[in-house]
């Protein structure tokens, strides 16, 4: 009797269980399932939104990968894009990180100030940066002036708009930091009291400690890293709209040009599942090079 | 537990609520409206129509209202449910409710491009039986140019919302003390670069020039090929001809005005104003092609700048003058459970009254119609009233120099955006027309139908 009411208690409670989360699980079926589905078929048509879907099998991928210049002119600034904006970012937001973990007077504002910039909109800040920039009246400029150097002429000229979002990228390195700052004060301080009692110096206590026992927060923060600089978009759309000359077409910007301007939403949505396979590959990529330098607080590697 | 079973059991309740709420008919009320003659009444059954425009914001939303008072009095049992979208934000909108299967019932402001694809695909409700119905002179009726170009099919489905046009706007003070006359009605490109090169100055001396002679938005190059004697396209649109020697050298004099005769400023200056006109209202720029809605409108008002605009100077060498405009047009979608009440409403709203209603509305600035020639003269007539600037008049004589300018293909986007990374080099002065004329054929021409 008593086991028959304990199951029916826990059915009951499985029963609201699902209930709360179901507003969550319906969300995700119908916002995310589904259309992942359906794009996974439009990728197979030609598809413009007003006209019905006709299958054109593999033409679609075969057409971005063998005819379309301008999918491998975004994959090539997207890479770009990730190749340099991926370590300054580690080096910048680490590094800051670093330096909040000393304790001292006024750290907590710094904490604040150094994260604020990474939780406003990013129309407000294209906005901003689009200021900076500006070659004549901008202040990067004026500033760089002051130096008896001409600055350039940053997202209106094609050698230096691609580099222009990788320096405005670092505006948002506070996101990394806190992350960063998080791990590193996770770290066990006998570690440290034990390596320098060992006769350990800072250098080394770096390398051989903080570093390892910080690696799962850097392998967290690559693969965030990688997956967002590949999915790069509203700066470019709306600070250079992927000019001038193409150099800031960024792969999710042309997607979206050739889903909402084009109305091609076939084509879209195979470059949206190219897309996918690439950032997986890369995704995969580093987490099979975890094992080789990603270290958990327990493990011992060679085993 | 009780709290969550409360919560649980509010949830439900409000699912099924909503659930009920939509799944409910809505009983439509009726209305009686006078007949005619006023003898007897005709009972109509109470019809909303949805209907999207583009304009900004909850001011544009008072405005359309007041202008839709007399089509309300008319046709009380209509009720005009409007949804008003920025431009750009109008097009997306509306693809997007098409796919998901609910447009609007009747849309202002259908770009060339998208009309074309909505009619060809059926979307749009071909209007003609309605028209015929009532005997309605519609080939008659709108302006033919715009119905050709805006129903290449040669259905009623789509007419023009409005038309516009460009003159020369140019500020008095700044021609005034550089000592030179106004500009005229004979001014050619010549005199437009003679002007221009005396009013762009460094006026406080710092070595930066920070009062420009003349600008324009790169993108409306079409004009100066017209005023040419050419053309960027073939005739139906199957071929870019840029490497026309007329279409090269009209390219040529455009980039002499930025990088040879330094009248007009980079890119870089530019981007610092939302568009050109804001360069104009803010006392740095001598001259630019105005439009007239959007500039007399949003850029000038309670500016105080001493300005007037001109007709376009013409091209030297053949005496021709052009100015481009674009715009929509206002079309019932097949998909409304109301076409009867839609073709009335869509009547309306391009009728002469229903052009003049909206034109004029309640700011008392007339708009150049796209519908009814007849609606010329009231709209004329209101441009008298206009103060600022003096010569408005301007805006009504240059249109027949007046063509539309975007591309009446389906895939106009696509070819512009083809176009773009070539003219970014253009404009950048790092490539010259000839370099760049044959990469441009290359790439549009099979992008082209």
């Amino acid at each position: 009797m008593k086991r028959t009411k304990l199951s029916r208690m826990a059915r009951r409670e499985e029963i609201e269980g699902w209930l709360l989360i179901s507003p969550w699980l319906i969300g995700i079926c119908i916002f995310l399932v589904v259309p992942m589905i359906l794009s996974i078929y439009v990728s197979f048509t030609k598809y413009d939104y007003v006209s019905p879907p006709e299958f054109i099998g593999l033409d679609n991928y075969v057409r971005a990968l063998t005819a379309d210049p301008k999918f491998w002119i975004s994959l090539k600034i997207t890479f770009l894009f990730t190749l340099m904006s991926l370590p300054l970012n580690f080096l910048l937001s680490f590094g800051v990180a670093l330096l909040l973990n000393f304790r001292g007077a006024g750290l907590k504002i710094f904490r604040t100030i150094f994260y604020l910039p990474s939780i406003l909109p990013p129309v407000a800040v294209s906005i901003l940066w689009l200021w900076i920039f500006n070659p004549k009246y901008g202040m990067l400029n004026q500033i760089i002036g002051w130096f008896g150097i001409k600055g350039p002429g940053w997202l209106f000229d094609p050698k230096w708009a691609l580099f222009a979002l990788v320096v405005m990228s670092m505006w948002g390195f506070g996101q990394g930091m806190i992350v960063y700052l998080a791990g590193l004060q996770n770290i066990n301080t006998e570690y440290y009291d034990a390596a320098k009692v060992d006769g350990a110096g800072p250098f080394r206590i770096f390398t051989k400690i903080t570093i390892p026992l910080m690696s799962p927060v850097i392998f967290f923060n690559i693969v965030m890293g990688i997956i967002g600089s590949f999915q790069v978009f509203a700066q470019a759309f709306i600070m250079t709209g992927g000019g001038p000359v193409n150099s800031t077409l960024f792969y999710m910007l042309y997607l979206y040009q050739n889903s909402f301007k084009f109305y091609k939403a076939g084509y879209a949505s195979a470059l949206g599942w190219l897309l996918f396979v690439i950032i997986a590959f890369f995704s995969l990529l580093v987490v099979r090079s975890s094992s080789a330098w990603v270290y958990y607080e327990g493990d011992i590697k060679g085993r | 537990m009780n709290t969550v079973r409360k919560f649980l059991g509010f949830f439900m309740v409000a699912v099924i609520l909503v659930g009920c709420a939509q799944a409910t008919p809505t009983t439509e009320p009726v209305t009686t409206a006078p007949a005619t003659d006023g003898s007897t009444t005709t009972e109509h059954e109470a019809v909303t129509l949805s209907f999207l425009r583009p304009g900004l914001g909850e001011d544009a939303q008072k405005e359309t209202d007041a202008q839709f008072a007399p089509f309300h009095e008319k046709y009380p049992w209509i009720t005009i449910d409007t949804t008003i979208a920025l431009p750009p934000e109008l097009a997306t909108k509306l693809q997007t409710s098409i796919a998901g299967g609910l447009p609007p019932d009747v849309v202002m402001a259908i770009g060339i491009g998208d009309a074309i694809k909505y009619e060809n695909s059926g979307q749009l409700l071909d209007l003609t039986p309605y028209a015929e119905a009532e005997g309605f002179d519609w080939k008659n009726y709108y302006d033919p140019d715009a119905l050709a170009y805006f129903n290449p099919n040669g259905k009623l489905q789509c007419v023009a919302e409005t038309s516009d046009t460009r003159v020369l706007a140019y500020n008095k003070d700044m021609f005034d003390a550089a000592g030179l006359a106004y500009p005229t009605d004979d001014w050619t490109w010549n005199d437009l670069v003679t002007a221009a090169q005396a009013l762009t100055k460094d006026t406080n001396s710092d070595g930066q020039i920070d009062q420009w002679g003349f600008a324009t938005q790169t993108w409306d190059d079409q004009p100066w090929i017209w005023a040419a004697g050419a053309s960027l396209y073939n005739q139906d649109y199957s071929e870019i001809l840029i490497t026309d020697p007329v279409v090269k050298k009209t390219y040529q004099f455009l980039a002499d005005l930025r990088f040879k005769y330094n009248v007009w400023p980079p890119n870089e200056v530019l981007a610092t104003f939302p568009e050109v006109g804001f360069m104009f209202a803010q006392g740095q720029l001598a001259m630019y092609p105005a439009r007239w809605l959007p500039d007399t409108i949003f850029f000038f008002a309670g500016i105080p700048i001493n300005w007037d605009v001109a007709m376009f100077p013409k091209n030297p060498d053949t005496g021709l003058r052009a100015a481009s405009k674009g715009g929509g047009c206002i079309g019932v979608f097949a998909a409304t459970p109301h076409p009867e009440e839609a073709y009335l409403w869509w009547r309306w709203i391009t009728s002469d009254e229903g052009v003049y209603a909206r034109s004029v509305g309640s700011n008392g600035i007339p708009a150049l119609p796209g519908g009814p020639a007849s609606s010329w003269p009231l709209l004329t007539a209101a441009f008298d009233t206009v103060k600022t600037p003096a010569n408005a008049k301007a805006f009504i004589e240059m249109q027949p120099y007046t063509r539309f300018s975007d591309l009446p293909i389906d895939n106009a986007a696509e070819v512009y955006a083809a176009i773009s990374p070539f003219m970014d080099e253009f404009w950048l002065g790092t490539k010259s027309i000839d370099e760049l004329a044959p990469e441009i054929k290359a790439a549009v021409d099979p992008l082209l139908k």
